[in-house]
């Protein structure tokens, strides 16, 4: 018997195209499922190749930014002597959503273990951001120099990335030439095109097996929650 | 008022102790700002309106430290520190603290 013959209850006539949903014997209902699936496929497929663009359009942005801000100089504890000034206390936050990339790597490496180099490099980003804000403000006020820098992590929600940083910036005479130094001393460079390779091939596998898998459970059991939820007598 | 996270800002000479001053403060953001957080978050990427909200809180309770210090006679605080909390996933609070001081420009002192 064929889901077509199911008996809806009065007034629920038409869910019956969910009956119809995911049949193999109905072409319709098969094609809904399976377009359904690479609907969601698609979908996926697309916030990942966005977040991406949007990763590495922020990293050029990024180096661009603190290129400009290169000249103020930056201490963790007390200054060296000779750089003095009035004190003034800067402050940046910054709150960051991991991209949808390092979310899946996150979930891949949870099961396989290893260094997760994506959730490393979201974390190097919010840093960077954080101090090149400090830097700027320092920029803002005429200081050469910040010193007492200090960056604390709070967390906002689950997986999320946020500092608060905190500095003083002395205001005074320019310093002598120092090296230019930015925050982008020591990051990784992104392999990134990998990743997005190894993303969409877990998706196209992600929703094959899903097809897959309904197509079996469909042979092997029949369509038993159907059964269940819309009470069709076989 | 001289604001600073250095123990002795150089330059300076610290004449009388007046001891910790504090300001916290607890803040969120509406319901439409989490929910559009919400959206950014499937892309990725900065959620401005908690950053703002992190911004909004370390300047109240900086404000309030400001105030405790200006109420026991200060001209300055040094060693400042912030500390912070998670309050759920929408809220923040902020803790600032700081030694209250009385400070003088070295070469006006000699």
């Amino acid at each position: 018997m064929s889901a077509r013959d199911s008996e809806l209850p009065p007034g629920l006539e038409w869910l019956e195209f969910l009956v119809k949903m995911g049949d193999q014997d109905d072409p319709t209902g098969w094609s809904l499922w399976v377009g359904g699936v690479v609907v969601a496929l698609l979908f996926n497929a697309a916030i990942l190749l966005l977040g991406a663009w949007l990763e590495s359009r922020h990293d050029r942005k990024l180096l661009e930014m603190e290129a400009a801000t290169a000249g103020v100089r930056i201490f963790a504890g007390r200054p060296p002597p000779d750089l003095m000034g009035v004190p003034h206390l800067v402050q940046a936050a910054i709150v960051m959503a991991p991209a949808p990339l390092g979310r899946l790597m996150l979930l891949i490496r949870r099961i396989i273990g290893g260094r997760v180099v994506t959730r490393q490099r979201d974390m190097q980003r919010t840093r960077r951001l954080a101090l090149l804000r400090l830097r700027q403000q320092a920029r803002g006020l005429g200081a050469g120099v910040l010193a007492g820098v200090e960056v604390c992590q709070i967390g906002v929600g689950r997986g999320r990335f946020a500092l608060l940083a905190t500095g003083t910036a002395l205001i005074g005479p320019p310093p002598a030439p120092a090296p230019q130094v930015t925050e982008s001393i020591g990051a990784e460079p992104p392999r990134r095109r990998r990743e997005i390779v190894i993303a969409l091939a877990l998706l196209i596998l992600a929703a094959a097996a899903t097809v897959e898998m309904d197509y079996l459970v469909d042979t092997y059991f029949g369509n038993f929650w159907k059964r269940w939820v819309f009470h069709i007598k076989e | 008022m001289i604001l600073s996270t250095l123990e002795n800002p150089a330059g300076y000479r610290v004449v009388r102790h007046l001891g910790l001053v504090q300001g916290s403060t607890v803040r969120s953001k509406h319901l439409g700002r989490d929910i559009m957080a919400g959206l950014k978050e499937i892309v990725g990427g900065e959620l401005r309106g908690y950053t703002e909200l992190l911004n909004e809180a370390r300047e109240e309770a900086t404000a309030r430290m400001r105030a405790a210090a200006a109420e026991l006679g200060a001209n300055a605080i040094i060693s400042i520190r912030f500390g912070t909390a998670n309050i759920g996933s929408g809220a923040a609070e902020v803790l600032a603290y700081g030694t209250a001081v009385e400070i003088v420009a070295e070469q006006a002192a000699s």
